[in-house]
């Protein structure tokens, strides 16, 4: 606790609650997964496309359509968000962002494009309570 | 954790809050509630992709039997030549095979279960007749089928003498097991190429034939095998993956109201203002230096 005299009157964060503690790491690591999330989303949309939509890749023996980029996309795509997810949890609680915004943030890992949009808010939101 | 709670002008000293009592006030409950059921819906979806990769896994190994069986089969030396490596992509392949049994090397593979029933393989080896000539004279180990006891002396084994053409699905020879000699004369415990050649002798193939059918036919009390599979879990891997991803969310719901318990008793303690963070919150704080 004595540490805290240290502190600058300005930056208030005396030893107690724990909140934004790495925060900056928390936010880095949150800023490359919604770019792979995002991306990895769109090529799942562009593969769920050709798949069940254009069907280019035909049809197997019981009628169901072939993959087209393969399976694995929908496989990767499922851990990348769990990841994403993790950095997400870790952001939002070093931020102590309310529960709204968690949700929000864990919903733009499944709709196309938003996780970059969102990502260019939260970060810019984030950078500028951290006093960048 | 809280620490003491300071003793400020609009925080006039209130009591040290427990994560208990913080957890019985009727938001925490209410959120709990929400929570869990939330990781009940995971839990849930979790267990429905389970079940989803067993049917699909089912129906894919199905599929893959239904291929085998469909296959014309072709003769072995065709496909693998004896003495060389057994390439995993031969597994289920149908051959066919002409020669006669040695009635004398004929084995008992041990502890085999069919339909659940433990019993034992009829293993025999067939002296290959073949115009390829490195085929012709090399020994082929055919399963001949699957019996309930363990007595190499069984009637019901006796080994069809003179030419056979048989037909078979190809699998991978098996890892040596017990050396010859420490089981009972006639019975072995392992289907190996490599320990066969010792008994049998050679030129060997490195796989053996699972028997489906001969020309002339043999006692039907020996019971035919089904088509071998490549090892597999049966489950198919994308909806293992999705359930275990679904586990993992609702995993997460109970962490966040934790989460949100710990905040609670902190804000409580009047530690913090998560509304507020950017604000002096504890201006009374007495180790805190007095603002300029």
């Amino acid at each position: 606790m004595t540490e805290s005299q240290q502190q600058q009157p300005t930056a208030p964060r005396p030893a107690g609650p724990p909140a934004l503690e790495g925060a900056r790491g928390r936010l880095g690591r949150y800023r490359v997964m919604a770019f792979v999330t995002g991306t990895m989303l769109l090529v799942l949309c562009l593969e769920m496309v050709l798949k069940y939509v254009v069907h280019a890749n035909g049809l197997d023996a019981a009628g169901d359509p072939r993959p087209v980029l393969g399976t694995w996309i929908a496989i990767v795509h499922g851990w990348i968000y769990v990841v994403y997810l993790v950095t997400v949890v870790q952001l939002w609680s070093a931020m102590r962002w309310s529960l709204g915004r968690l949700v929000t943030m864990a919903l733009a890992g499944v709709v196309p494009v938003m996780s970059f949009v969102l990502e260019r808010k939260v970060h810019a939101e984030a950078t500028a309570r951290l006093g960048a | 954790m809280p620490e003491t709670p300071p003793a400020g002008p609009e925080t006039p000293a209130r009591p040290r809050v427990t994560l208990w009592q913080v957890a019985r006030t009727p938001r925490m409950i209410g959120l709990l509630v929400l929570f869990l059921a939330a990781a009940a819906v995971c839990g849930r979806l979790g267990a429905w992709q389970l079940e989803r990769a067993e049917v699909r896994g089912a129906a894919a190994q199905a599929q893959r039997l239904a291929e085998i069986e469909a296959q014309e089969p072709v003769p072995i030396e065709d496909v693998l030549a004896p003495q060389s490596t057994f390439d995993g992509a031969l597994v289920g392949r149908r051959v066919e095979a002409t020669g006669e049994y040695e009635a004398g090397g004929q084995l008992l593979v041990v502890d085999r279960a069919l339909d659940g029933r433990t019993g034992s393989l009829v293993l025999t080896p067939l002296r290959v007749t073949s115009d390829d000539p490195d085929a012709d004279g090399a020994v082929l180990p055919v399963v001949r089928g699957w019996v309930a006891g363990d007595d190499p002396g069984d009637p019901l084994l006796a080994v069809p003498e003179g030419p056979v053409t048989l037909t078979g699905y190809l699998q991978g020879s098996e890892d040596s097991g017990e050396l010859h000699g420490a089981l009972d004369p006639g019975t072995t415990d392992s289907i190996s190429s490599a320990e066969l050649l010792g008994v049998w002798g050679g030129p060997i193939w490195t796989g053996y034939a699972v028997l489906t059918g001969a020309e002339p036919t043999q006692d039907d009390g020996i019971a035919l095998l089904p088509p071998p599979t490549r090892s597999g879990t049966g489950l198919n891997i994308q909806n293992l993956g999705y359930a275990a991803q679904w586990f993992v969310f609702g995993g997460f719901a109970v962490f966040l109201w934790v989460r949100l318990l710990k905040d609670e008793v902190l804000r409580e303690s009047g530690a913090f203002d998560p509304e507020q963070p950017d604000a002096p919150e504890q201006p009374g704080a007495p180790e805190r230096p007095a603002a300029p």
